[in-house]
């Protein structure tokens, strides 16, 4: 059973862009999106500065917040180790504190009953000084502080995949990589140090070169300089013999440096390696998952993650990484640097649909396809074009009960977003309360549906057109279903006309019964499907076309005027959202 | 059991093994042998030793030299100390735990942290996972707290190993036999716990007189079986006895007849090394003047009068009077002569208002001496009343010539308490300093049985086997027992055939 550290807690303060930022991480797989520039790779290189398994790391200005060197910058870390942890070094021994759920805190000295599970915690960090000096500490419960050893925080084992392309060092046996926790064969550089020096290089020099130098060597010894010249490596200041060992792989009949495939596969290989010395613990980062990687290999290495029993922290932009990481905690960074949950029970359908709602600038969800199509139209005209390009996205988020969740888990996460939903009446005080904390960015229909709330505004004489297509030609399944609604044979508008005069319906309120498959009144069950499926017929179409049909039958018929001011709150706080300027009036 | 069984038991795999240890059985070498063998062979982790005294550190740490790396040796309340610092503030004590100690006791610290430990397992956890192994030494010496800590970590997995000695429990003072009850019966539970053995071997007599060690053994049966031991008839070589009387007046002193004074004389001048222990501290006094030449007095590794007096300090704040008759208190027993009606009153009347123009010898100096006090009502003050003292009783000033110091060690450190700020620092510097020094007794000494703990002498002689010393109680038989037991080539029990104690036959 492999030993396991799980960070519980990150405390991360004027480092970087992040001013102060406390954050419980979920002990699994943590997958952090967020707009660019939010900090999202900082927090990993927080994580990885903090485990660093080297104790050089120099720091510029721009590692401080604000690049304000003075004011010192600390990352601190409450992490959990497993009972077969051996968490000390030498002669010190470091104390636990108790985690409580939510924090770490000193332990009781009195309790009146012995806690069932308790779970011991360390407290450890990381900090800078004005001076760009680094100490890494323990910090026991009586707030006093212990050095933090390199090797202590080899042995919880951090691996950190970051973006930089050309950083090959956890192949190559640079001090600290993971190849060379793997091999962690002291007596491997001297040895190798040592055969590099019994390469025979001058016997190979011809005949000249050969001449040469032992001219040179004569007239050295004659200056009463060092003499004996021969030929061997010499290394270079500040490169290690091992930095220049690495693995080498078979590509056909030649052996290669692993280093030399691709970026996709370099990266999954060094997860490899530093899975491979399972005894260990492993927390791992990943700075952008999806890099160099197919999404069939995005999957497998998503899976894997998952499969594995250890934390990781990754950041991604890939939709394919969302859907496929049921399992894992998504979060959020906001452009004020604030960290928020997305609740995995309830966006996990929406996760699988819909992955790149979590990663658009702006996020519209709307209840059905009708208001898909509509939503879509009216941002159009707003943004001048495909509202896509500025990173506003409208997505479909499944009727009901659905969609009152997915909206106020959004809502608790800080990703911007706004909601254009029906009002069937159902769980009121949510919907209040949702309201209030989205403001103008929820749109809710006073009652009904869109169908219903546009179609009463058509007057009489407009009707006629609802049953037309663009070209001018009458739409026979529009015009069977009022019929049927009507109970008469005869499909004509006419006839329709006179049949709903003769029964005393108004024709608007059929054609609204029809637009939203309203089937009450109708005892036959095969009857009653096929009532329902009338919707399918006017505005609830898949593509949403529906609701830009019934944008443009508002527009024509000169109503737009009267939805207009209801609606521009709405399409202004979306707007607002994305940065763009509000406007006084909708034009269309 | 034999030593090799002993070995054997404690290198079994049982998770906690209680060896009792008689004096001179070869405890130590057991103790470190082991230790060495079980930091051997520790994967993760430590060997933890736990002693109460920073003396009995030192001959550990002198014994595992070798591991050192892998072992920690510590006293309880060092231990003690470590966890409450780190856990100060759940504690809620302040930021200088071992001055907090000092003033409050370090039982009372114990108490908190196995109080702390028993609330959270994970720390008595983390503890024996970091000290897999603990060795208790002397464990009969510690308290209810202390025992309890041992017995938490070894709940989670600490493996135990205890070395004491329930012949060996002699708590001093008042109510000293519930403690020493208590003491006892905390014993017993641990045995009934554990895998159980007991040294038999009397090695220290190995080499001086086997006879003795014999003999010795056989008595710390007797005594613990709650028997007389016989010292009628043929007594083996070493082992002698002789009669004498207490003549004093008040039971509380000790006067030889004058009958039996020559012939002990004649003994005690012999030329060899040896140790006089008496069962008080009362009877060490009268005994110090009692022969020629004079015994200096072991004051070993204690300053009982001293503490008496600083914790006095510590309780009344403020009333001069009361402090500086727990300084008279001090003096009287420190120094042979300083009387009430000859100083101390006297000098207790001098705080209180200091007289005109005083006449004589003795006053004046008192005066001065008040001086000091007034001028500086703390241990500062006293301290220096204490030097002045000490000037005239070495100057042989007139008045103060028939004075004595008996406890010069003693004395001496109250005269360097006036270098401290507070007195419980002070003296806990003053301890530290003087425990490192490692005083050996002189050649011929006379020590109270508590001073006499750890030492070994050539000679013995034990004052005064009567009923008043020795009376049938179980912290006498062990007082006892640990006098005999320091004996290594002889022993001479003074017994009293008037006043006859119940623990021997004679």
């Amino acid at each position: 059973m492999a030993q396991r550290a799980e960070i519980r807690q990150l405390h991360i303060k004027k480092f970087r862009g992040i001013a102060n930022l406390k954050w419980n991480p979920y002990k699994g797989m943590n997958i952090i999106l967020g707009g660019g520039d939010c900090g999202k790779s900082t927090i990993l290189e927080a994580l990885g500065l903090l485990f660093s398994s080297s104790g050089n790391r120099s720091l510029t200005e721009s590692d401080f917040w604000n690049k304000k060197s003075e004011d010192g910058f600390s990352i601190e870390a409450t992490i959990y180790v497993s009972d077969d942890f051996e968490f000390s070094a030498g002669t010190k021994i470091y104390w636990p504190w108790e985690w409580d759920g939510t924090n770490p805190v000193l332990p009781i000295a009195e309790a009146d009953e012995i806690p069932e599970a308790q779970c011991p915690v360390f407290k450890v960090a990381v900090s800078a000084t004005g001076d760009y000096d680094l100490s890494w500490e323990v910090i026991q419960p009586d707030a006093s502080r212990e050095h933090f050893p390199v090797g202590l925080r080899r042995k919880i084992g951090l691996v950190a995949l970051t973006n930089d392309d050309r950083n090959d060092r956890d192949l190559r046996l640079v001090y600290g990589s993971a190849l060379d926790r793997l091999i962690t064969d002291n007596t491997l550089r001297s040895k190798i140090g040592h055969a590099i020096s019994q390469i025979p290089l001058k016997g190979s020099l011809s005949e000249d070169a050969k001449q040469a130098l032992d001219k040179l060597d004569a007239s050295l010894e004659k200056q009463h300089l060092p003499s004996g010249l021969d030929l061997g490596v010499t290394g270079s200041q500040g490169i290690s013999i091992g930095s220049l060992i690495g693995l080498l792989a078979n590509k056909g009949d030649i052996s290669l440096p692993l280093a030399s495939w691709g970026s996709g596969t370099c990266r999954m290989a060094t997860l490899q390696i530093s899975a491979a010395k399972d005894t260990e613990t492993q927390i791992t980062t990943i700075d952008e998952l999806e890099r160099g990687l197919e999404p069939y290999r995005l999957r497998q290495l998503v899976l894997s993650l998952l499969k594995s029993d250890s934390q990781s922290f990754v950041t991604t932009h890939s939709p394919v990484a969302i859907s496929c990481s049921e399992g894992a905690q998504l979060w959020y960074v906001d452009a004020a640097g604030s960290l928020g949950v997305l609740d995995r029970d309830t966006i996990v359908t929406h996760q699988r649909r819909d992955p790149e709602t979590f990663l658009s600038r702006v996020s519209v969800i709307a209840e059905g396809e009708t208001e898909v199509g509509f939503v879509s139209a009216i941002l159009e005209a707003l943004f001048d074009g495909n509202p896509l390009d500025a990173g506003v996205r409208v997505s479909l988020g499944q009727g009901d009960d659905q969609l009152l969740d997915l909206l106020e888990s959004l809502n608790k996460s800080g990703i911007k977003f706004a909601g254009f939903a029906d009002n069937d009446g159902k769980k009121p005080q949510r919907w209040a309360q949702l309201k209030e904390a989205m403001g103008e960015r929820l749109f809710q229909w006073a009652e009904g549906c869109i169908e219903t709330n546009i179609l009463k505004l058509f007057p009489d004489k407009y009707l006629e057109n609802l049953f037309k297509d663009q070209d001018g030609d009458w739409d026979g399944y529009r015009l069977r279903n009022i019929a049927t609604r009507l109970g008469i044979e005869e499909k004509a508008f006419e006839a329709i006309q006179l049949a709903a005069e003769e029964q005393d319906r108004q024709l608007r309120d059929i054609i609204i019964a029809a637009a939203t498959g309203d089937s009450s009144g109708v005892e036959d069950r095969s009857e009653k499907k096929s009532w329902k499926k009338h919707a399918q017929n006017w505005f609830k179409k898949a593509d949403g076309s529906g609701g830009r049909e019934l944008l443009y039958h508002l527009v024509h018929s000169g109503k737009w005027e009267t939805l207009e001011e209801t609606l521009r709150p709405f399409f202004n706080s979306v707007l607002a959202l994305s940065e763009k300027n509000v406007v006084e009036k909708i034009d269309l | 059991m034999t030593d090799e069984e002993i070995a054997n038991l404690l290198r079994s795999g049982a998770p906690i093994v209680v060896v009792e240890a008689p004096a001179g059985c070869g405890k130590t070498h057991q103790a470190a042998s082991y230790a060495a063998d079980a930091a051997a062979s520790l994967k993760t982790g430590k060997l933890l030793v736990l002693t109460h005294t920073h003396a009995a550190c030192s001959v550990i740490a002198e014994r595992t030299q070798k591991y050192h790396d892998k072992i920690d040796i510590r006293t309880l309340d060092s231990l003690t100390n470590q966890i409450a610092t780190v856990y100060r503030l759940s504690l809620e004590l302040p930021e200088d735990v071992s001055a907090w100690a000092r003033q409050y006791g370090y039982e009372l610290l114990a108490t908190k942290v196995s109080s702390l430990l028993r609330s959270n397992p994970i720390i008595a956890k983390h503890l024996a996972k970091t000290f897999p192994i603990i060795i208790c030494d002397e464990h009969q010496d510690s308290n209810a707290a202390q025992d309890e800590i041992v017995q938490l970590l070894a709940n989670q997995g600490a493996w135990l190993r205890v070395f004491g000695d329930p012949m060996q429990i002699i708590p001093g003072g008042q109510g000293q036999n519930t403690v020493a009850a208590a003491a006892l019966a905390r014993w017993e539970t641990l045995k009934d716990d554990s895998e159980f053995g007991e040294l038999n071997t009397p090695h220290r007599w190995r080499a001086t007189n086997p006879d003795l060690g014999e003999w010795i053994r056989n008595a710390r049966e007797n005594l613990k079986n709650s028997q007389a031991i016989d010292l009628r008839g043929r007594l083996p070589r070493g082992v002698n006895i002789r009669f004498a009387e207490n003549r004093s007046p008040t039971p509380a002193n000790y006067q030889l007849a004058p009958e039996n004074w020559r012939d002990l004389n004649a003994l005690l001048e012999e030329d060899k090394k040896m140790l006089l222990i008496a069962g008080s501290n009362a009877t060490i006094k009268s005994l110090r003047g009692t022969f020629r030449p004079r015994f200096p007095i072991w004051e070993g590794h204690t300053r009982n009068y001293l503490e008496k007096l600083i914790e006095a300090l510590n309780d009344e704040v403020g009333d001069l009077t009361v402090k500086t008759s727990a300084f008279v208190d001090c003096l009287k027993s420190l120094l042979v002569g300083f009387s009430g009606n000859r100083y101390g009153d006297r000098l207790i009347e001098e705080v209180r208002a200091l007289s005109n123009n005083p006449r004589g010898q003795i006053p004046p100096q008192l005066k001065i001496m008040a001086e000091f006090i007034r001028a500086e009502p703390d241990h500062v003050g006293l301290s220096k009343a204490a030097e002045h003292l000490k000037g005239l009783i070495i100057q042989n000033a007139d008045g103060f010539s028939n004075l004595h110091i008996d406890h010069q060690r003693e004395f001496d450190d109250l005269i360097k308490l006036k270098g401290y700020s507070d007195p419980l620092t002070g003296f806990a510097e003053i301890s530290k300093r003087r425990s490192r020094s490692y005083p050996k007794p002189p050649r011929k000494a006379l020590s109270t049985v508590h001073k006499s703990k750890g030492l070994e002498a050539e000679h013995v002689f034990v004052f005064a086997c009567d009923g008043r010393h020795f009376s049938e109680t179980q912290v006498k038989r062990s007082l006892l027992y640990v006098a005999l037991s320091r004996a290594t080539e002889s022993v001479t029990i003074i017994a009293s055939r008037n006043n006859r104690s119940p623990l021997v036959d004679i």
